[in-house]
């Protein structure tokens, strides 16, 4: 229905663009024009809210529902990749923190503080980075020295500012190294992790569970 | 199994901290590699790391199902390695650790479940072989899937297994990891000291040089220093017929202490600091804090310049900023505790002290003195009053008669010309400097130099397979090794009874110390009146420090010796009747301890049995 709606007014409009019409037309054609986009636009949002009320009819996730068989769930790249920045998330928030100190509030925290927690983000995060990475700078040479490159240089690798002629060779004073991996060792996302629900997941809540308070009770 | 079948030779270091695993293709001269190992890394992956941490979580119904699932692993109800240790060591009812020393503690079943040590969950325990075994079992899935990956199926009989202990471990401990070895479907494996392994390692990898780097006369330390356990070797360097010929001529007790220790003691340092300013840190926390340690010691250690190491640990909760403890760990702590803590220089006279309450809580054995140097002393000492008259004559130049205050003739000790370290602590300078200058201070006028190890984490596993590859081959050096203990049975003296006496127990010896592999003893003009259809018990003793004792040699008493199992044999036979048997003693060529009674006569062959059960 949406194609279809779509390609009446790319067809309305270029008729009113690109072909001679007689003068009473061209008023007919211009309602049209205007008239089809807005009915494009009720549709869609009809469809928007029935699949709005779709999705709240359904029950709450259950937990005990049976995990659909990951190699299944798996063919589905864009599942895959969220989970597998999900994943990734995870590890910087449980071993570096990293979810808790973007998402605190530091304005009222005195430096001495946002320092030690800093050190926390920085060791924990580090031995994320050196486990999943081989980072290392991309340039050898230092910062602020000038560096010429030749015909064919890789323009993914270099980014260049200032004032840029057509052609190599280009010369000019290295700002930034830039960073490169030599490995990429993500870990697996695991079936488990595909299924529905769990996947939103960056840190679990943290319960301590001791049977002796409760027992006294 | 013929050896030309022979294609791979596959090397398991079953660690008490971390397992690994290596191979080698007999085809090639390539030094053996070591082999990832796949595993579930956190809440929601699973990656592979060289090393496995040697940890098994027992995960509740609900984890079972929603953890990553290894897909080779049958069994959902645990996860072994990296997550396990992490999530673990604030879960630690459900926590199996240090297994491996539970299979060389005395007064314990290891076939009993009683791993987590101390845990309420019951049903859900293993025994330290269980676990052993699941390690092992994982360990094979895991090459087994990595092979398949290189296109290559694991077919077992064409691969030579070498499954290494430490160099401490009794015959019954030995026997035991065999026996888990088997249940983990690994089938027969030979067994290898782990510090000979590190050796076979630093030859293999100095296949072209290593006679120019060492020379007749030479003794070799090998200083092991894991996680929890420390254990040191000595191989002797001789020639005969104008080749050179290893020989390990000493071995020490196994010590259970090692880095971890050191990270433990600098944390507990810093906790007390932290309290006395009112800061108080939970379970977590602390644990945080060891780790935090780790990386503080690492980095003081790797860099002299630094004079401390800023540390953080968190707060339980969200809040990062309100709830963080920082502190910071000095040069001084490193030089305090690690260094002058457990590694102290001291005299060759130094004893460690052995101070056993009067009531010791059953658990595992640590060691109670932490300075690692007196152990090295003692050890050092051991081995000069130990070793073998026959080598004696071969390591004559590095006997060393010691310096102390005190003249008493003083049995020579052993100073060796050489150091082999083993263990990730070694990759540090200042550790590796601290050994060494505790040697040179032994025994200022002789020289002492360090061979070079660049894998001390993963040189054993490398060292086994390649040792696999060398038995495989038929070729190439061979450390001779044997038995490093001696064993005894312990045989009631013949006198007339009296009133209130009981009996005292004498040992014969059954297992001479330095027994090679493939050799087997009678005990010549002994024989045992047994009773068929009866069970007959004896007691097995043992001792490291009776080298010169042959077959049959007896010792008066007992008291002498440590007590290492019970040994229980039933002669099945038609009718009832009083056989004379004689004991025989073999040891496999896998290295293994088996003990035999026999009837000539009848061809008759009874397998005595370890009873390892809790007596008395």
């Amino acid at each position: 229905m949406a194609i279809t709606l779509t390609l009446l007014i790319i067809g309305v409009i270029s008729t009113l663009f690109y072909i001679p019409v007689p003068e009473e037309l061209v008023q007919k054609l211009e309602w049209v024009a205007l008239a089809l986009p807005l009915a494009l636009l009720i549709w869609q949002l009809i469809e928007l809210s029935r699949k709005a009320a779709r999705e709240g009819e359904e029950p709450a996730p259950q937990t005990h529902k049976p995990a659909p068989r990951a190699a299944a769930v798996q063919q589905d790249p864009r599942r895959l990749q969220d989970a597998a920045v999900l994943q990734f998330l995870a590890r910087l928030q449980e071993k570096g923190r990293l979810v808790d100190f973007i998402m605190d509030d530091m304005t009222p925290y005195a430096d001495e503080q946002v320092g030690a927690a800093a050190r926390i983000v920085h060791q924990g995060c580090q031995e994320v980075f050196s486990s999943f990475f081989r980072i290392e700078p991309l340039h050898d040479g230092a910062e602020e020295e000038e560096i010429t490159l030749a015909q064919g240089y890789d323009s993914a690798a270099y980014r260049l500012v200032g004032r840029v002629p057509e052609h190599p060779p280009y010369t000019g004073i290295m700002l930034h190294r830039g960073w490169v991996t030599r490995r990429i060792n993500l870990p697996q996302v695991s079936g488990v992790d595909l299924t529905d629900g769990a996947e939103y997941v960056i840190a679990p809540a943290e319960v301590e569970v001791d049977p002796s308070h409760f027992d006294r009770a | 199994m013929s050896l030309s079948k022979i294609k791979y030779a596959i090397g398991i270091d079953l660690g008490t901290t971390n397992s690994a695993l290596a191979i080698a293709s007999l085809d090639s001269t390539e030094s053996a590699r070591s082999v990832n190992i796949t595993q579930v890394t956190s809440r929601k992956g699973i990656g592979s790391s060289n090393v496995l941490p040697s940890c098994i979580y027992l995960a509740t119904e609900q984890e079972q199902k929603q953890l990553p699932q290894i897909p080779w692993q049958q069994d959902h109800s645990f996860r072994i390695g990296m997550f396990a240790r992490e999530h673990g060591a604030e879960v630690p009812e459900r926590l199996v650790t240090s297994a491996k020393s539970w299979l060389c503690t005395p007064l314990n079943d290891p076939h009993q479940s009683i791993l987590p040590w101390q845990s309420p969950l019951a049903e859900r325990k293993v025994s330290p072989i269980k676990a052993q075994t699941l390690y092992l079992e994982y360990l094979r899935h895991n090459l087994e899937q990595h092979l398949r990956q290189e296109g290559t199926e694991l077919d077992l009989s064409e691969c030579q297994i070498t499954l290494t202990v430490p160099a401490s471990f009794d015959e019954v401990a030995r026997l035991l990891t065999a026996e888990a070895a088997q249940q983990a479907g690994w089938g027969e494996v030979t067994l290898l000291e782990e510090q000979q392994a590190a050796f076979y390692h630093w030859l293999d990898s100095n296949a072209e040089t290593w006679r120019e780097q060492v020379c007749a006369g030479d003794v070799i330390l090998v200083c092991d220093i894991g996680g929890g356990t420390a254990d040191f070797s000595l191989i002797a360097v001789t020639t005969k017929n104008a080749q050179l010929h290893l020989e390990r001529i000493s071995v020490g007790d196994h010590l259970l202490l090692g880095g971890d220790n050191m990270d433990l003691a600098l944390a507990y340092t810093l906790r007390a600091e932290l309290e006395e300013h009112g800061k108080a840190l939970d379970n977590a926390q602390f644990l945080a804090l060891i780790h935090a340690c780790r990386q503080g010691k690492e980095a003081l250690l790797a860099d002299p310049e630094l004079r401390s190491y800023p540390l953080a640990v968190a707060g339980r909760g969200a809040s990062l900023f309100a709830r963080s403890r920082s502190t910071q760990l000095l040069r001084e702590h490193i030089q305090n505790i690690v260094l002058d803590g457990f590694l102290p220089l001291c005299a060759i006279d130094s004893m460690p002290e052995d101070k056993v309450a009067g009531l010791q809580e059953v658990g595992l054995n640590y060691t109670a003195d932490p300075v690692i140097s007196k152990h090295l002393a003692q050890f050092l000492v051991n081995s000069g009053r130990n070793i073998d008259s026959n080598i004696k004559a071969g390591v004559e130049s590095q006997l060393c008669h010691s310096h102390t205050h005190n003249h008493t003739a003083q049995a020579p000790f052993i100073f060796p010309s050489a150091i082999l370290f083993n263990g990730g602590i070694f990759n540090a300078d200042p550790i590796r400097e601290r050994i060494l200058a505790l040697l040179q201070g032994f025994c200022p006028e002789r020289s002492l130099r360090q061979l070079n190890n660049e894998t001390p984490e993963l040189a054993v596993a490398r060292g086994a397979a390649s040792y696999g590859r060398t038995k495989a081959r038929g070729t190439g050096i061979r450390i001779k090794a044997g038995t490093a203990r001696s064993y005894y049975l312990g045989l009631q003296s013949s006198m007339p009874a009296v009133p209130g006496l009981k009996p005292r127990l004498k040992g014969v010896c059954i297992v001479p110390q330095g027994m090679e592999e493939g050799t087997e003893y009678v005990l010549e003009g002994r024989e045992f009146g047994l009773m068929t259809g009866q069970v007959a018990e004896f007691r097995l003793f043992s001792s490291s420090a009776r080298s010169s004792d042959e077959m049959g040699t007896e010792v008066a008493s007992v008291a002498e010796l440590n007590e290492t199992s019970r040994l229980e044999v039933t002669l099945e036979a038609d009718e009832r009747q009083r056989l004379p048997v004689q004991l025989l003693s073999r040891i496999t060529e896998l290295g293994t301890l088996e003990l035999w009674m026999e009837h000539p006569p009848s061809g008759g062959r009874w397998k005595i049995e370890f009873n390892l059960r809790v007596q008395e």
